[in-house]
């Protein structure tokens, strides 16, 4: 016998050992994995591949911390030799070269070559490693049985109760008539939804408006007559199969959400919902410009539209209309346009519309105005349009223009000329600029940005700014201005209110102490930080930058100027002439007194309903506790039943449980659980409005000892 | 249990356990069981000075020979075995005498006559009226059980409108050391809430405009955490409201009373309004089905059938003083007066029934802000408020604002008259604000009208009327002879001890819910029988109460402290140093067994 079929039949055993091996740590990484899904599914619900990592990582895990990769032969052959007697413990001599052998061994080892392939490999009883793993595997798997649906389902009993609570009646489905033995409900939205036709075997609808439902129904037995009553009150015949008498169909298209019965021969059916699902037009939101945008003069002339269209089908076309208006008063014209979109639009249900506008393209002048909306339709034909928003570019002539300001209220007229004198000397500048020195020029620039800061400081004072090192804050006392320093102050004060004197002020904030307005004092603000940096940009000789500045600050002080007028027009008026002969005589013989019928004030249509509805509540509140329903308590649910009705056509979401909970009080003789007189309590107290305080006579008895009293001393 | 007292706890054991093991591995010539014991005596006395073990003694009553003690529910089973062994004890319960063999007093009469003049000492929730009025030959001393938790008083009307707001006052008995909420719930749904701090008796208020007509139950629930701990009943009879007749006088036309009237029409209330447009010259208008004559000067006959008469201070100094008497005369027979106060100089004949004063300090932005009982705020107003009430005694103020009275009402023979100097409400119409203006004129005119009187059911006691329990019905009936009929049964009726206009009769139902009671002529009335366990608390504690009023008016010469529980049963404390003691022994075996000397060393 060769010695390497002995070495291969040890390297054989050692395979199959360590196939065992694996097995086993693979048992117990899925019992493991079972384990944490089991405990994961206590506070939320994993997806299961979520599970696959876990188990390999444990997987991995167990074999590496078990080191059963590092069992090399000798160690295997150990092994062989406690199991195997016959062996002798003598199988490491297999792994030695035949050549460092003594004699004796080798003997031994041809000894052993013929023994070993006969020796029975079962004995080395693999099988028993897998004893434990499988037991851990099945422990884990009951415990995961167990937990998952046992102990879970109460465990998030808020989150299925949350659920079902949304889900409300529509999603729990009423059974179908005992007779029908199936059906089929075809769906056919209508073609420009592009929605595929639906098939559908229970009974709720949920369809898009205008679709075509078509229901086939199987019978189990011959019935005379099978109808759909819609809305409990419009009854459809449905047709009976020519070949076979068994199967009925109807076809119709339902024009508004409700729900219906079915009647198979006088029998009606439970309520089943009838949800249409309206279109809705293109929904449009403009993110940008602003709904009011003015470009003033040196900025550039263009706007960016950012715009997003949405449709629930399909979007068929979108344009924006624009119209520019130009000139002033009577002279004003306007130009309509459609601005061409940069995106072609072929039924989407979403377009993001992202696009410069330019002005100048459009032909805009200065003094212009655009005002632009976007305009939608979806493939129902259905038009939306967004806001208007308007485009202004400031006008330049208007503002250096003096109309009204002349004769108009002048709060600041010298100084609002200035910003002016300081534009037109701007301008000048820079159309002299080309032919000027450049010290020249800088000069000439720096000296506007002197001007600028002068008419700047004068308007500080407004704000009761009193120098230039105080914009808005700082103080300085001089002569004359009330406050009493005291004459040749030392530098020890000489006493404490002196020292007082010094660190605090006595009079009112500078600021507050104007004739403005908190609203023109801000705008104030405004055009003197506009002054700054058109100051700015003189002195640090750019007049070209300062120029858009210097033309704000003076549309805003035109604006300030402006907002303190007001108009008031003339109105006519005609007097009815007096009659001089009967003034001040105090006669009244004349005049009867009026007297007068007022209109009674009509009773609302559904006041009686309301009373049943009133009345139904206390007497489901009864019936809670001593849960027999007599005829007065039917008489009043039969009432109710037809105004939940009404509201359930309207909403069969929200009323359509209580129609069915209050025919399970009708059929159960209010012997029902409490949850059907929950559900019906709950909807009529919706269905309910809230009561006005009204006055009343309070309902108790007199006060009987009171009025006894009072009887006895009327008595004597 | 506090933190510091839990983590306490673990440190000690985390010190047992780390003892125990080392001295598992000590060597020592101590035997290993004697330094386990040891071990666990240190750590246990360290652990009973810091939780310190209590027991209760019982004082006795030393200085009163035969006293007899009374137990009834409610007593702690720890005080009922500390009094088994002692003579003279009997019991009003018959589940305890049986759980504890303890006499039972079945007949009360005979007991009293069995023990002439004995003191007796009643223990735990109290004994019943009947059983009380039995006792009341014998001094008594009542030791009160400990209040029961829960809903330990309730009252609302029985009785409303639709129209009115029904309101829940009570308090409730927090024993734990969480919050409560307390729900009112209509139609199952939380109407209403409020949360009670942790211990103690807290007051509630909870309010709902019912949306329910005829005889309906509410709810009410104490929740905690998401647990529900107590849940009761609250049957209330809702009535549609009646219409009134309305007359209204105004010195002279204006917005408040156009608002008024309109307001007033909405509700089909019948109406005739005369406002002056010039001397002895007015406009009248009549709506609502009424019909009357307005016209100067005004007859009796004007307010035949008049709820309730409208009228401007003003109106009333014009009116003549034959006038004022004739309205004073509908007033002290029925008729309710609202006197708009205003800015009048001088007084009528009924106006001067009210103080008015200038208000002490105005609001700088002409705006006030009004508040009625249990803080009840109104939107702010501009209210030219020109006077303030200066309400007396025999008033009942109805509206503040900056803690002056702005309405006012009192008694007036039958009727009642309520004045305001509210001038220019129907600003809160114009804004939108119509609740507070239904709100504030409904809060006026339902404290001027007369109350309907027509109810033939008056009171139940007890307050909580069970089945198989003895109940008094309190009725008010037309005439003498009407007969009574609950339920289809006809009951006998007997004349109020006091009140002559009242009768009562005696019930005793047999199933809890709704009952309907028949005075034949007189109309029907419901009331409400409730469940064995609805009302525990309140029920126990309105025992409590008044076995603690009859204790009180029948107690001892020398009568103990009202809560002399405690001078009777003291809680006494184990002495500390005993434990110290018990340290001090367990320290010293394990000292010594860890001495050098002591350890086997190998």
């Amino acid at each position: 016998m060769d010695s390497t079929l002995s070495t291969r039949w040890i390297l054989a055993c050692k395979r199959q050992w360590l196939a065992y091996q694996l097995l086993a740590k693979l048992l117990y990484a899925i019992a493991i994995t079972l384990l944490v899904y089991t405990f994961t599914s206590f506070f939320a619900a994993p997806p299961w591949w979520t599970m696959l990592p876990i188990c390999f990582l444990s997987f991995v895990f167990l074999v590496l911390v078990s080191g059963i990769l590092k069992i090399g032969q000798k160690d295997m052959v150990t092994m062989l030799d406690v199991c195997y007697p016959e062996l002798e413990y003598s199988s490491s001599l297999l792994l030695k070269p035949t050549d460092t052998l003594a004699l004796l061994q080798q003997l031994q080892v041809n000894k052993l070559n013929k023994l070993m392939p006969q020796l029975p490999k079962d004995r080395l009883e693999h099988h028993k490693t897998l004893y434990r793993p499988f037991a851990s595997l099945l422990m884990a798997f009951v415990l995961y049985f167990l937990a998952t649906h046992y102990v879970v389902p109460h465990f998030g009993n808020d989150r299925a109760s949350k659920e079902s609570a949304s889900g409300g009646a529509l999603r729990e489905e009423a059974l179908p008539p005992a007779a029908i033995a199936s059906t089929k409900i075809e769906i056919r939205p209508p073609a420009y939804t592009g929605l595929p036709i639906r098939q559908q075997a229970h009974f709720s609808v949920s369809a898009p408006e205008g679709s075509g439902i078509a229901l086939h129904l199987t019978t189990n037995t011959v019935v005379e007559q099978v109808f759909l009553l819609l809305d409990g009150k419009g009854e459809m015949k449905m047709v009976r199969r020519a070949d076979d008498s068994l199967q009925w169909s109807l076809t119709f298209k339902p024009l508004k959400s409700g729900f219906y019965q079915l009647g198979l021969n006088d029998e009606l059916s439970a309520f089943y919902p009838l949800e249409m699902l309206p279109d809705q037009p293109v929904a449009i939101s403009v993110d940008s410009p602003a709904s009011h945008t003015l470009i003033d003069v040196g900025f550039p002339q263009k706007i960016n539209l950012n715009a997003l269209l949405r449709d629930d089908y399909a979007i068929r076309d979108a344009q924006v209309l624009a119209t520019i208006s130009s000139g002033k008063g009577e002279s004003v014209s306007f130009e309509s346009r459609e601005i061409p979109l940069n995106k072609t639009i072929n039924g989407q249900t979403e377009v993001a519309l992202k696009q410069e506008i330019n002005l100048k393209e459009l032909g805009m002048k200065p003094g212009d105005e655009l005002y632009f909306y976007i305009k939608a339709n979806d493939n129902a034909g259905q038009e939306s349009r967004s806001d208007v928003f308007v485009v202004a570019l400031q006008d330049t002539a208007e503002l250096m223009s003096m109309t009204g300001i002349v004769s108009g209220v002048d709060l600041v007229p010298e100084y609002f000329r200035s910003q002016r004198q300081i534009i037109i000397d701007i301008e000048k500048l820079l159309a002299e600029a080309p032919s000027l020195d450049k010290n020249e020029a800088n000069s000439r620039s720096n000296n506007l940005g002197v001007d600028q800061k002068l008419l700047r400081l004068r308007y500080g004072q407004f704000l009761g700014e009193e120098s230039e090192g105080d914009i808005g804050g700082g103080h300085e006392h001089h002569d004359g201005d009330g406050h009493d320093h005291g004459e040749g102050e030392s530098e020890v004060p000489v006493s404490v209110e002196v020292l007082m004197d010094q660190l605090t002020h006595h009079h009112d904030n500078a600021e507050d102490a104007t004739f403005f307005d908190p609203q023109q004092k801000a705008q104030l603000k405004a055009t003197l930080s506009e002054m700054w940096n058109s100051e700015m940009r003189l002195r640090t000789y750019k007049p070209q930058e300062a120029l858009p500045y210097a033309y704000k600050a003076l549309r805003l002080l035109k604006e300030l100027q402006q907002s303190s007028r007001a108009y008031v027009g003339k109105t006519p008026s005609k007097t009815t002439p007096l009659k001089a002969e009967k003034r001040l005589s105090g006669d009244l013989e004349e005049i009867a007194a009026a007297s007068t019928q007022y209109q009674p004030f009509k009773e609302p249509t559904n006041a009686e309903a309301q009373r049943v509805l009133q009345a139904t509540l206390s007497y489901l509140s009864s019936l809670k506790s001593n849960k027999q329903l007599d005829e007065k308590g039917s008489a009043l649910l039969r009432q109710a039943e037809r105004s939940i009705m009404a509201a359930a056509s309207n909403e069969p979401a929200k009323y359509l449980g209580a129609l069915k909970a209050i025919r399970q009080l009708e059929e159960g003789d209010g012997k029902n659980n409490l949850a059907d007189i929950q559900v019906v309590e709950k909807a009529i107290q919706e269905l309910l409005p809230n009561l006005r305080r009204q006055p009343s006579r309070t309902a108790g008895a007199n006060d009987n000892l009171y009025d006894h009293y009072f009887e006895r001393i009327n008595r004597k | 249990m506090t933190l510091s007292h839990i983590l306490f706890l673990f440190v000690a054991f985390a010190v047992l356990v780390y003892m125990l093991v080392k001295e598992n591995k000590a060597n020592s010539r101590v035997p290993l069981a004697l330094r386990y014991v040891a071990s666990i005596f240190a750590v246990l006395a360290l652990l009973l000075l810091m939780f310190p073990v209590t027991y209760r003694v019982s004082v006795g009553d030393d200085g009163h020979e035969q006293q007899l003690r009374i137990l009834t529910k409610g007593m702690p089973g720890q005080e009922i075995r500390q009094l088994i062994g002692q003579p003279f004890v009997f019991s009003a319960d018959s589940a305890l005498s049986a759980l504890h063999g303890i006499q039972f007093i079945e007949d009360w009469t005979s007991f009293s006559a069995q023990h002439p003049g004995a003191t007796i000492a009643i223990h735990g929730l109290g004994l019943t009226t009947a059983q009380l009025q039995a006792l009341s030959g014998h001094p008594l001393n009542y030791h009160a059980a400990p209040i029961p938790a829960g809903f330990v008083f309730c009252d609302w009307p029985q009785h409303i409108t639709s129209s009115s707001e029904l309101l829940v006052q009570g308090t409730y008995h927090n024993l734990t050391d969480e919050a409560v909420k307390i729900t009112l719930l209509s139609a199952s749904r939380s109407v209403d809430s409020v949360t009670v701090p942790p211990k103690g008796l807290h007051l509630f208020n909870l309010t709902y405009g019912p949306k329910q007509l005829g005889n309906a139950l509410f709810g009410l629930a104490a929740t905690s955490g998401g647990d529900t701990l107590y849940q009761e009943q609250l049957p209330v009879t809702i009535a549609s409201p009646e219409r009134a007749n309305v007359v209204l006088l105004a010195a002279s036309p204006s917005f408040e009373h156009k608002f008024l009237v309109n307001w007033l029409q909405e509700m089909h209330y019948g109406i005739a309004f005369r406002a002056r447009i010039s001397k002895d010259k007015f406009s009248v208008s009549y709506g609502g089905g009424m019909k009357g004559n307005l016209s100067s000067p005004l007859r009796a006959a004007t307010f035949d059938g008049v709820d309730m008469l409208i009228a401007d201070e003003a109106e009333l100094i014009a009116l003549s003083p034959s006038e004022q008497r004739l309205i004073a005369g509908a007033v002290q027979s029925g008729m309710g007066l609202l006197l708009l106060a205003g800015d009048a100089k001088g007084a009528s004949l009924l106006g001067r029934a009210f103080r008015f004063a200038a208000p002490r300090n105005a609001a700088a932005d002409g705006l006030v802000e009004m508040s009625a009982s249990l803080g009840r705020h109104f939107p702010k107003l501009n209210l030219p408020v020109s006077k303030v009430i200066d309400a007396a005694s025999d008033q009942q103020t109805l509206l503040h604002m900056d803690r002056q009275a702005v309405a006012a009402t009192l008694r007036y023979g039958r009727g009642r008259i309520t004045a305001t100097t509210l001038m220019n409400s129907y600003a809160w119409w114009l804004n939108g604000d119509q609740e507070p203006y239904a709100q504030l004129w409904s809060l006026l005119a339902d404290h001027t009208l007369a109350k309907m009187g027509k109810q033939v059911y008056y009171g139940h006691g007890p307050r909580f009327p069970t089945p198989f329990v003895w109940s008094e019905i309190v009725l008010q009936l037309p005439e003498e002879d009407t007969e009574i009929a609950i339920e289809g049964q006809f009951y006998p009726t007997l004349q109020h001890a006091t009140i002559p206009s009242l009768y009562q009769l005696s019930f005793r139902p047999e199933q809890e819910g709704w009952h309907t009671l028949d005075a034949q002529g007189a109309g029907k009335s419901h009331f409400y029988v409730y469940g064995k366990k609805d009302w525990q608390s309140a029920r126990d504690y309105a025992m409590m109460q008044a076995t603690e009023y009859f204790a009180r008016k029948h107690a001892y010469p020398e009568a103990l402290p009202k809560d002399d529980l405690a001078r009777d049963m003291t809680e006494k404390e184990v002495p500390k140093w005993i434990y110290f003691l018990v340290f001090l022994a367990a320290s010293s075996v394990l000292w010594y067994a860890s001495r050098g000397y002591n350890q086997n060393v190998i």
